[in-house]
């Protein structure tokens, strides 16, 4: 019994407090301590239960559903992540948010969030999921209103998305109810998509794991948030708990309700959808200016790489993508805030305004730079050994699909972009020249560093002892079949000395050059140029990609939105919308207003009779009373 | 020795001690109330716990065996019914504490408090009908007194219209209980209910059953009996406003008829369509009529006096259904609508105390600057309008479900689409004295004040989240009391004789 009241706290206590929170504003930090603190505490309780046994409870069936809490050792691992990150990103947004406005409202949804997430992750039955990932979306919408500047567009945008996506989503379970039979899982044994209905089922509900976790096509409102809201509302939504919950139901209707593994062409699907996010993501954000919309285009090419390894239905594989799951989580959140940090002390994001920062902010430049290393997948950091797990899965492949080059391929290449883009972010944050403005900035707080530097240590932890560690304990548990084969990458004490020696090297070039430029004078034709335009800023490093001629034109239509599901259902409903405004909006306006003085008018009557007189009153008394008695005595 | 006792003898206690206490220490008397008030509320739940073993538990007043002697009865109905009034009682008493700053006299207003409270315990304890008339008329007349507590012209009338038409019930019942004595020879009400059962459905029968419904419809406040609520709810202190709307009217009027109809008159669906058919009647035309004139009011107070009105009809349509879902969708009815008027009340008190104005026209801005007030009534009124998961949401879906499984659609419809009206008039409060913006000089309410309005709002979450609980615990044992009709005389008389 115990587990199963940690459950239910671990879901009600975030959301009783955090309102509480909101409500006693004087007492709030408090109060989400604690709310978070047990909550944390809970899901280790949670996760360790699920190491040696399955919690299941049923709530209550009605109507033919179960609304029941199932935690297996999936749900244990995902819940524990939960908790981290939002102990972790609530205790950096202590300073970083506090005085800015919409505070007070910012905190209660983090821990609305937190709990809707526990109960994504520990409910039993789609159905009944349905409901938190629904208080999920509204969470959502309310925390990317409270923006640095204007967000309603981009909430907007988010809530459209992610709504449709999650009508998709009911959509395929309704179908899933009507053709299996039952919405609970893990289905034993499991569906096999035999029928179009069934496939249809499965894609429905897929579409609303991928929007949530943010796979092109439906990515584009991560990099609008991205412009208007604060680093840590994006670290905390898009960049780790929208991915562990879109990821974690991708697995669990992959791999716990639907058998793919017979149909090769939904995996295919599903690689592709991996292989393009992973590209087109990248090459985006290669070219951007702006911090923020680099670190999110990021976050949309990393889903690649899980999707990716999900799909390739080979153990090591999804292994792989359970684990570039939560190393992702942890370096994306990472670089958000520490970017965040920046911001925080730098007030800007656009590239070309900031450089130099290195000396100033030197916690932060090492957490970001250990983040951006692992991000691209450079050894031994946590980003390798979970893309190397899922290139084996790739290759693996090979007996069952001829062209599995080209995902391969797709993902190495990505990786080297990505490690190109963020080259230059390392070199427009924090080396280059400082313009003048920045010579105040300090190191970032206290609540903000600690964040950050943990993170940045997990992504070494997790990487150099990604077998003792994360795959041992965290990981493999979590699968519910055997992986074999990830043993020929062991990292070796050699390979850290290599690689520590090469970073070593790097580390004390860049800080012995490139944080301190040097200066000449410009000289053109006996004109004095201002230093400023004569400083050599980052964004500018890929720029001759951008003229490279077909490329251009893919750039020119993504930044014009073209790659934009947002823009095409703008299109098409546009037409749809005049229609509707024209015809049926009147009537039903016109409707309204009647019914609307129809109602007015008779409370008005029967205020009117209300005269307040004392006879008139006990008249009506006396008339029920004889009404009455007539009708039962006669 | 039973616990049986002490739910009444416990206020009337206090309600003794609290001049004497008011003498030396003015403060105390708060003090004193509340910790009664929170002792009561720790009995109430010690016996919706004992009723959980027992269907029936009862205590004989004085040793004396029924039906010569008084017994005290206590099934899973009154454990709830007193649950309920303990929740609001103990709400309403730590607001008061700093509400009644402008008020004289304070030790009075506690006594009567305490009096009133004293008075519903009875009512919902005893087994016998004198009785229950004697702990009625304790409530009612400490009412009458509490709603003219600020003895300005506007209470002055208000009281004295509302003692005029209740005493005209409490007569009613009075004179029921007559014709029953001189037919019966008995007061024990299972005594009555087994000397009923001899005559059948007669003449004297319905007569009596409907004079009494009649006073009760009166203290339930009906329309068409419901003129005196709109007036005299307002005009009481804040904290007795909660009260009387919260708990009051739903015992003095909706326990009784519930008690008489289904466990002494053994009353159901299949032998009394009419009856039943009367009191849905009776429901939607409380429902829609005081809902339509709550639309058009100007004082805060007042409109919430309506929508009391309003609320009350879905109570009885839920009895009026009869079945297992509509009986125990007005059980819940009543608890959920306890908290969220008793809140909703409260918070009027809040605003009244801050602005010292009722208006809704002269209201304006105070989401910001009352924050917690302006959040603890939007979880009020979103609970009455049955927004989920809050407990409001539970009782109304109880309720069309009940509506739904006795084949009555156009009912289970009418009873949705007249939500919308409740929705209309909390839309009205909200507007014009939270959202709309406005210079209105206001403070953030006392902590006190503060506290009594969070404790129901965690209430009204919480409960609605456990809603399967509630269910299970509370409301459906309730539920199956009042259904188990005449089977209420033999255990009482079974429990007697076996010495328990």
């Amino acid at each position: 019994m115990g587990e199963i009241s940690a459950i239910f706290y671990v879901i009600l206590l975030p959301i009783a407090i955090g309102l509480l929170g909101f409500v006693i504003n004087r007492l709030r930090t408090e109060l989400d301590f604690v709310a978070f603190l047990v909550a944390l505490i809970l899901s280790i309780r949670i996760f360790v239960a699920t190491r040696t046994g399955i919690i299941s409870y049923n709530l209550a069936s009605m109507f033919g559903i179960d609304f029941r809490f199932y935690a297996d050792s999936l749900a244990g691992l995902v819940v524990l992540f939960n908790a981290i990150f939002a102990i972790l990103i609530w205790f950096y947004s202590l300073r970083f948010m506090s005085k800015k406005p919409g505070e007070r409202t910012y905190h209660m949804y983090l821990t609305i969030t937190l709990a809707a997430a526990n109960g994504v992750v520990l409910s039993g039955n789609l159905i009944f999921l349905l409901i938190f990932w629904n208080v999920l979306v509204f969470a959502l919408y309310g925390m990317l209103l409270i923006g640095k500047t204007d967000s309603t567009f981009a909430a907007r945008k988010a809530l459209t998305i992610i709504g449709i996506a999650d009508y998709a989503m009911m959509l395929g379970i309704v179908l899933l109810l009507v053709r299996a039979g039952t919405a609970n899982f893990p289905v034993e044994p499991r569906v096999l998509l035999a029928d179009p209905w069934l496939i249809a089922s499965y894609v429905l509900i897929v579409v609303g794991a991928l929007a949530k976790a943010g796979a092109m096509p439906l990515h584009s409102w991560i990099p609008e948030a991205a412009k208007s809201v604060p680093a840590s509302t994006m670290a905390y939504l898009p960049a780790s708990l929208d991915k562990l919950l879109g990821i974690y139901l991708l697995m669990r209707v992959s791999y716990f309700i639907f058998d793919i593994s017979g149909v090769t062409s939904v995996r295919i699907v599903l690689m592709v959808i991996g292989s393009v996010t992973i590209i087109a993501a990248v090459m985006m954000a290669m070219v951007q200016k702006e911090a923020m919309r680099l670190l999110s285009f990021h976050a949309v090419s990393q889903v690649g790489y899980m999707i990716l390894g999900i799909g390739t239905g080979i153990p090591v594989g999804i292994a792989g993508g359970m684990f570039h799951m939560i190393n992702n989580t942890i370096y994306k959140t990472c670089l958000f805030l520490s970017a965040g940090s920046v911001e925080y002390r730098a007030r800007a994001t656009e590239l070309d305004r900031l450089g130099g920062l290195g000396v100033k902010m030197p916690l932060t430049m090492l957490s970001f730079i250990v983040a951006a290393f692992a991000i691209s997948g450079v050894p031994p950091f946590n980003g390798f050994y979970s893309k190397w797990m899922v290139y084996q899965g790739v290759v693996e492949l090979g007996d069952q699909i001829s062209f599995w080059p080209v995902f391969l391929i797709a993902a190495m290449f990505g990786s080297v972009l990505t490690l190109a883009s963020f080259l230059k972010m390392i070199h427009s944050l924090f080396l280059g020249e400082r313009p003048r403005e920045l010579d105040k900035v300090r190191e970032a707080r206290f609540e903000m560093v600690v964040p950050t530097l943990i993170l940045a240590a997990a992504c070494i932890l997790f990487g150099v002892f990604a077998q003792a560690i994360p795959l041992k304990h965290l990981i493999l548990p979590a699968l519910s079949f055997p992986v074999s084969g990830i043993g020929f990458w062991t990292p070796a004490l050699a390979t850290i000395l290599m690689i520590g020696g090469l970073l070593i090297g790097l580390l004390v070039y860049l800080l012995g050059t490139a944080m301190k430029p040097r200066r000449a004078r410009v000289f053109i034709g006996g004109e004095v140029m201002e230093e400023e335009a004569a400083r050599i800023t980052g964004p500018n490093f890929y720029s001759s990609v951008h003229t490279v001629d077909m490329l251009e034109k893919t750039y020119s239509f993504g930044e014009g939105g073209a790659f934009d599901f947002y823009n095409y259902l703008k299109g098409a409903t546009g037409a749809l919308g005049v229609l509707l405004r024209d015809v049926v909006d009147k009537l039903i306006t016109t409707l309204y207003r009647v019914i609307g003085e129809i109602i007015q008018n008779l409370g008005r009557l029967t205020s009117a009779l209300h005269t307040g007189e004392l006879y008139g009153y006990i008249g009506w008394i006396f008339l029920g009373g004889i009404i009455i008695l007539l009708m039962l005595v006669f | 020795m039973t616990i049986i006792p002490l739910y009444f003898a416990i206020p009337l206690l206090a309600a003794f001690l609290i001049p004497v206490i008011g003498k030396f220490a003015k403060t105390f008397t708060w003090l004193f109330t509340t910790a009664v008030s929170f002792a009561l509320f720790v009995i109430a739940l010690y016996g919706v716990a004992a009723v959980q073993e027992f269907p029936l538990i009862v205590c004989k007043m004085g040793r004396w065996a029924p039906p010569l002697g008084i017994v005290m009865v206590l099934d899973a109905f009154s454990a709830f019914m007193a649950l309920v009034i303990s929740i609001v009682v103990f709400a309403g008493a730590l607001f008061s504490y700093r509400y009644l700053s402008h008020y004289t006299g304070q030790w009075k207003f506690y006594t009567l408090y305490m009096l009133i409270t004293a008075g519903m315990m009875g009512v919902v304890l005893t087994g016998d009908l004198f009785n229950m008339f004697v702990f009625l008329e304790i409530a009612a007349i400490s009412s009458y007194a509490l709603v003219a507590f600020g003895v300005d012209a506007e209470e002055l009338e208000a009281s004295f219209k509302y003692m005029v038409m209740g005493e005209i019930g409490g007569l009613t019942f009075l004179l029921a209980i007559a014709l029953i004595y001189a037919r019966t020879s008995t007061l024990n009400l299972a005594d009555i209910s087994n000397v009923m059962q001899m005559f059948g459905q007669t003449t004297f029968f319905w007569t009596v059953l409907g004079l009494m419904l009649f006073a009760f419809s009166i203290k339930a406040a009906f329309v068409p009996f419901h003129s005196w609520l709109p007036d005299a709810h307002p005009a009481a202190p804040a904290p007795v406003s909660s009260l009387l709307s919260g708990i009051f009217i739903k015992v003095l009027g909706i326990y009784t008829t519930a008690r008489m109809v289904f466990n002494v008159f053994g009353l159901s669906r299949a032998n009394a369509p009419m009856f039943f058919n009367i009191l849905i009647v009776l429901g939607l035309l409380s429902i829609t009529f005081a809902g339509l004139t709550a639309l058009n009011q100007k004082d805060y107070k007042r409109l919430l006096g309506y929508s009391s009105v309003s609320q009350i009809g879905y109570i009885m349509l839920g009895f009026g259904i009869g079945n297992y879902y509509g009986v125990a969708g007005a059980i819940f009815f009543i608890l959920a609508h306890a908290l969220a008027k008793g809140l909703l009340f409260l918070t009027s008190g809040a605003v009244v105390h801050a602005t010292g104005t009722r208006d809704l026209n002269k209201l304006a801005g105070l989401g910001e600057k009352m924050p917690t007030t302006a959040w603890s009534f939007r979880f009020g009124g979103l609970s009455l309008i049955g927004i989920p998961p809050l407990v409001g949401f539970w009782a109304k879906f109880w309720i069309i479900l009940g509506a739904l499984k006795a084949g009555m659609l156009w009912l289970a419809i009418t009873a949705i689409v007249l939500s919308g009206l409740t929705l209309y008039y909390y839309l009205k409060i909200e507007n014009s004295v939270f959202l709309k913006k406005g210079k209105v000089d206001a403070k953030p309410a006392p902590f006190t004040m503060r506290i009594a309005m969070v404790f129901l709002v965690v209430l009204i979450v919480v409960l609605g989240l456990g809603f399967q609980q509630v269910i299970d615990f509370v409301v459906g044992p309730a539920a199956n009391a009042l259904l188990r009709g005449l089977e209420y005389s033999q255990l009482v008389f079974g429990y007697v004789t076996t010495g328990f």
